[in-house]
């Protein structure tokens, strides 16, 4: 292999870039570029990245320490060893790396992901439980309702009752987006309390006992009496719920927090996600709150009746497996295994063992890595500089000489009887 | 039916000792007998002239020749009696030469009495005989080479220089196997791949060879002159006819490395690579168990060979014969725990050093000690690690670790005349042409021979290596420092040896190399027709040793394919159907497959099998049968020598075509005597005996049965013997328990050689027989 490249090969740069939490790596050749960008904010440093990556070119940064509050990427890259073939991006949980290809690659589809979905069902009406129960903000709901007043306006005058029958109402919401007279008191969502409400209340100064939100209640919670005739119909519900895919953990908080049961989560993992009780005594959950910060689906809590050996307690069926716990914990107070990764399919292409070696790594914590250590490296041997010889003098007088002596030989040797004598004499020996 | 008999003289072998002249009055007596002569040399060619003459005048439609063995002249009486214009199977040769004159000469009165009974047990068949068809098969002028080492290199070659289309498949990315790894060859130091490549190179440019690297076999079908066989080749993702192999720019921009394979790790390699340096074909591939699919070789090749998108490719080729040349695979150093390897990089095999010697190797030709990187000073050879050592399961000898380590030391030597090195053996076997002169060369270039068997190597507080050996010589027990410990591993059969002898029937020894069908006689030939074996894969042998099999087998395939046609053997098994009720034992008990159970009847290839009878005599309702030696024929033989119970005890003996009647005709070349109360009937093989033979014949008088067949595990039909011995063994414990003595019934395997133990063998059947009485005596007397 030559030293020097030829115009027309192919010679590869790597440059890094930062843009306020992005970290944007880039592959660049004559004919193509790979961008990979990773948000640092977004990463929980689960790890799964630097347990996948082939080339061990990624590696864990602080994550104790990120978990209680320093400023730095959990997950370092060396940039030198990255090969851009994008198995981090394609399976991190919480879409922290993206990998764009340009150039002539190899299509998406040929390589596997994550699995994970979020789907909504027609059963949704939509209501606002998801959108307020989310803990990563993820979901956005549209209502498409006109409001009371559009269709009927204040009566003053109007006399009635409203009731709210609080046994039958679920808290969705609904009636304080046709109406104002409506309040809901939000409180913060919990793994043990998914609502984001602690309480309605009716603004009976704004209430004039229209009688509209009866029917728009799903539940039939809501009772008035009295009012005036007003001739108009309750709205039809109608909106969309729109879920950031970026954003979304696939915690499934909302399925939880649904009651029409109108959101299916796919996760990313099966698993399970364990105490261990002999260092539960150590956890501090009011001075570390680590697992509580890096928790993608912020599942953990303090139970109610805490003790010495209650200290935390976790919400399993949030839970993704995704780890980033057990790497924050400083007192090893959690056990994280993975059972199954949900992916896409593998199809036949040249590197499907290592992508396959890759997934199965997610459960096995094995990783198949080319073993070189027994490779013998020398350095090659430069060879010597090279030196113009001297031709040595010689006096041509001696050639001269010898030249006169050697014609005499010749002649003897054209003599034909000598000749016939010389092998006669031979054959004579050799006999 | 007319019958011609025709009793020989052979000059005064017969003649001196059996009274022809009896014989022929007794014999003209014989029912369908039409006429009977003696002649002084039958197999002359007056004697043949006579016969043909015979035929003709006398309308004669069969014939009987009490002669020498058939194994000498049967083929030729055949002959004459195709000339006469009769069916050649319609002719019977007696035995009475080897198996009667020869070994009676103390008794001429009982060897011409034995004579005319077996005349007429010969009779007794013969009037059963039936024209046999010789049919011809066109066959496939195709020939498979497995492997792509030398010796199929070789065998390819001279193939296709012959105008036989080959098709060569090899399971590495290129050709060569193990030789165009290795540096320089003893014993003249030639470098290796600089006299292989050339042949490589020919091989792939060759118009009539058909090469498949990447590939394995998955199926084999069919037999002699019309095999089919199922290639599958794996994706190399790169596409042969653009890629030009000169890697520098898919090799270079690629970022995975790797451990090189052809360095044994010592080197390291891309992902996408070319195997080594003079690799044919000169195509890269790349590495399905570490490529992470990053893209960038496919945008790096100038000629866009690269193809992510190759599939697996499935071809089926028809051959008329099959060339196994599958090779070796080395021993795992590792598993002998004493020395090391692997826990310390200080320590590396023998080919491990060729690697490093050689110039397209990891160094680059520079051996150095891994650990530090540099020139070793005191370097160690331990000679047969792996062999000749039945802990790891290896005893056999590798042959040529010796020859290997001592040209490994000479080359050292000659880079680094200052390195100290010591061969730690146990033998040195030099045992080749210039082996012996390699040797003594080498001791005169000052390397050190210590006889002992090294028993550890260990790390001293410092790291060092330390070899703890016996020195025979010395007499001592004794421990020294090294940089560099070499170990010469020996040869293993490849992990394909199993595959390939399940697909073809093959068998192997119990050192797991393929078996050759005689272990002297035939050293290229398989137990199956029309497949070769060449090279290590029957087990271990230089260079040249292989090459010259390799043009063997080479031979053999164009002999047995050039005219374009094969004769079929009529000696086959054909099924009764109405008798079948296909239980499936035949099935089960054919290992060459030629019995196979097809719409709930037993059905034969009646092409391909084999004939040894072992199905027949299985066959609980006794629906198989043999073509020739059928159950009918072989009765008839028995009843004939009972007919007249001439002697006391009478013994009658089944002899297989192979070791045991080769052997009884040995005894009668070395002209030992033995009694004469055994007669002899010739079966196939010894697994044709049915327990019915045995019954009848001791029901009809017979004193004891004597059924001898080859040496168990030199059986000619492989695993027929066993079958036999399993059987008769069973029908011993059936007689005993039913009041006859099973010792009535005496088995014997035996080789051809062993001709004397033949002979008291049956001076010893005899004796017993005397003392144990007539058939059935022991029946009465414990009846009392």
């Amino acid at each position: 292999m030559s030293g020097e490249q030829e115009k027309d090969s192919l010679s590869v740069k790597k440059e890094m870039d930062a843009e306020n939490t992005h970290f944007r790596y880039k592959e660049i050749t004559e004919k193509s570029t790979k961008t990979l960008d990773y948000d640092y904010k977004r990463c929980t440093g689960c790890g799964l990245c630097v347990k996948i990556c082939p080339l061990k070119a990624l590696e864990l940064g602080p994550i104790k320490e990120i978990a209680t509050g320093l400023d730095a990427p959990p997950v370092i890259m060396d940039l030198e060893k990255c090969t851009f073939c994008g198995m981090c991006s394609n399976f991190c949980p919480v879409n922290a790396f993206k990998l764009e290809r340009k150039g002539y690659f190899p299509g998406e589809e040929q390589f596997p992901k994550l699995d994970s979905s979020i789907e909504i069902n027609d059963k949704c009406l939509p209501c606002t439980l998801c959108e307020k129960a989310c803990p990563e903000d993820a979901i956005n709901v549209s209502f498409d309702i006109p409001k009371k007043e559009e269709l009927v306006s204040f009566d003053n005058n109007a006399e009635g009752t409203i009731e709210i029958d609080q046994d039958k109402c679920n808290y969705c919401g609904l009636c304080s987006i046709f109406c104002d007279a409506f309040v809901m008191v939000e409180k913060e969502s919990t793994p043990t309390n998914l609502l984001p409400y602690e309480q309605i209340l009716v603004d009976e100064d704004k209430c004039d006992y229209c009688r509209l939100c009866v029917d728009m209640c799903p539940e039939d919670a809501i009772k008035v009496s009295g009012g005036t005739e007003h001739g108009q119909k309750t709205p039809s519900i109608k909106g969309k719920v729109n879920i950031d895919d970026d954003l979304c953990t696939k915690c499934s908080w909302c399925s939880k927090v649904c009651p029409y049961d109108a959101v299916s989560v796919k996760k990313p993992f099966e698993g399970e996600l364990k105490l261990k009780e002999k260092n539960v005594p150590k956890c501090d959950p009011h001075g570390c709150h680590a697992c509580f910060n890096i928790c993608p689906s912020h599942l953990w809590y303090v139970p109610k009746d805490n003790d010495e050996f209650n200290k935390i307690a976790i919400k399993e069926d949030l839970c993704i497996y995704c780890g980033a716990c057990v790497n924050a914990c400083p007192y090893d107070v959690m056990k994280v295994s993975r059972s199954k990764v949900n992916h896409t399919r593998i199809p036949d292409a040249p590197w499907s063992n290592q992508w396959e070696d890759a997934i199965n790594s997610l459960v096995t914590s094995e990783r198949n890595y080319p073993d070189t250590s027994r490779s013998i490296e020398i350095e090659k041997e430069v060879p010597e500089e090279y030196r113009e010889i001297e031709t040595p003098k010689i006096d041509s007088s001696y050639l001269d000489a010898a030249k006169k002596n050697l014609n005499e030989a010749r002649l003897v040797f054209k003599n034909k009887k000598f000749r016939m004598n010389l092998e006669k004499e031979n054959e004579e020996i050799e006999s | 039916m007319n019958i011609g008999v025709y009793i020989c003289h052979c000059g005064l072998n017969i003649a001196n000792i059996v009274n022809v002249d009896v014989l022929v009055e007794k014999v003209e007596n014989l029912e369908d007998v039409s006429l009977v002569r003696n002649i002084q040399f039958t197999c002359s060619d007056t004697g043949q002239e006579r016969i043909i003459d015979d035929v003709k005048e006398y309308g004669l439609d069969r014939i009987l020749i009490a002669a020498c063995s058939p194994k000498l002249h049967e083929q030729t009486f055949r002959n004459v009696a195709e000339k006469a214009g009769l069916n050649p199977y319609m002719v019977e040769m007696v035995n009475i030469r080897e198996q009667c004159s020869w070994v009676h000469s103390d008794n001429p009165q009982m060897a011409t009495q034995k004579g005319y009974s077996l005349i007429k047990m010969g009779l007794a068949r013969l009037r059963l005989l039936k024209p046999l068809d010789v049919d011809t098969v066109q066959v496939n002028k195709n020939v498979l080479v497995i492997g792509g080492g030398v010796a199929g290199i070789e065998a390819a070659l001279n193939l296709a220089e012959s105008g036989f289309h080959v098709y060569m498949v090899e399971k590495e990315p290129t050709i060569g196997g193990k030789m165009a790894l290795l540096n320089e060859v003893f014993p003249t130091n030639d470098c290796s791949i600089c006299v292989l490549a050339p042949k490589m190179t020919e091989v792939n440019n060759h118009p009539n060879i058909e090469l498949f690297t990447l590939s394995e076999i998955t199926e084999i079908k069919g037999n002699v002159g019309n095999f089919s066989v199922s290639v599958t080749s794996k994706p190399r993702y790169v596409l042969e006819d653009k890629c030009k192999g000169c890697i520098e720019d898919c090799s270079r921009v690629c970022q995975v490395e790797v451990p090189g394979k052809f360095d044994y790790g010592l080197g390291k390699k891309k992902a996408i690579s070319v195997a080594i340096p003079q690799a044919v074909p000169q195509v890269a591939y790349i590495d399905t168990d570490y490529c992470v699919g990053c893209g960038l070789c496919q945008l790096a090749c100038p000629s866009e060979a690269i193809d992510y998108e190759q599939e697996e490719e499935v071809v089926v080729l028809s051959v008329g014969a099959i060339i196994v040349a599958t090779g070796y695979k080395l021993f795992d150093a590792a598993k002998k725990e004493e020395y090391m390897y692997g826990r310390n990089v200080d320590i590396i095999t023998t080919m491990e050093l060729e690697r490093l010697l050689n110039a397209s190797g990891p160094t680059r030709g520079k051996v150095v000690v891994p650990s530090t990187r540099k020139t070793p000073k005191k370097v160690a050879f331990i000679q047969c690690v792996g062999s000749r050592d039945e802990s790891v399961g290896n005893p056999h000898c590798s042959r040529v670790c010796c020859m290997s380590s001592l040209k490994d030391a000479q080359l050292l030597k000659e880079r680094y005349p200052e390195t100290n090195i010591t061969i730690h053996y146990i033998d040195i076997r030099a045992s080749g042409e210039m082996y012996e002169e390699y040797y003594s060369k080498t001791q005169s270039m000052g390397i050190e021979f210590i006889r002992g068997k090294a028993s550890e190597v260990i790390e001293n507080e410092n790291g060092e290596l330390i070899l703890r050996f016996e020195d025979t010589l010395e007499q001592e027990i004794t421990q020294r420092k090294y940089d560099l410990v070499v170990l010469a591993t020996g040869m293993e059969p490849t992990e394909s040896t199993i595959t390939i002898s399940n697909m073809l029937n093959l068998s192997c020894r119990t050192d797991g190399f393929f078996s050759i069908a005689h272990p002297k006689m035939r050293p290229v030939d398989s137990h199956i027709e029309g497949v070769f074996v060449a090279g290590c894969a029957t087990g271990p042998k230089d260079i040249q040793s292989s090459i010259a099999q390799g043009s063997a087998t080479a031979a053999k395939s164009i002999r047995l394919l050039n005219l374009g046609k094969l004769e079929t053997d009529p000696l086959c098994a054909m099924v009764d159907s109405s008798k079948c009720i296909s239980c499936g034992l035949c099935e089960k008990i054919c290992r060459f497959g030629k019995i196979k159970i097809t719409d709930k009847k037993a059905e034969v290839d009646e092409l391909s099998c084999q004939g040894c009878g072992t199905c027949s005599a299985a066959c609980p309702t006794d629906a198989i049968d043999m073509r020739y030696f059928t159950d009918e024929q072989i009765n008839a033989q028995i009843h004939a020598a009972l007919e007249v119970k001439e002697e006391f005890p009478l013994i009658i003996s089944f002899l297989c075509n192979w070791c045991s009647y080769s052997c009884a005709d040995l005894a009668g070349v070395s002209r030992l005597n033995y009694p004469t109360n055994i007669r002899i009937i010739r079966l196939m093989c010894a697994g044709r005996v049915d327990p019915e033979f045995v019954i009848t014949a001791l029901e009809n008088g017979a004193d004891g049965v004597l059924v001898a067949g080859c040496k168990l595990g030199e059986c000619h039909y492989v695993h027929a013997n066993y079958s036999a011995k399993r059987r008769l063994e069973a029908l011993q414990q059936v007689l005993e328990e039913t009041g006859i003595r099973s010792s009535r019934l005496k088995l014997l395997w035996i080789s051809t050689s062993e001709c004397d133990r033949f002979a008291s063998t049956i001076e010893e059947f005899v004796a017993e027989l005397k003392e144990l009485g007539p058939i059935g005596h022991e029946v009465l007397r414990d009846l009392k």
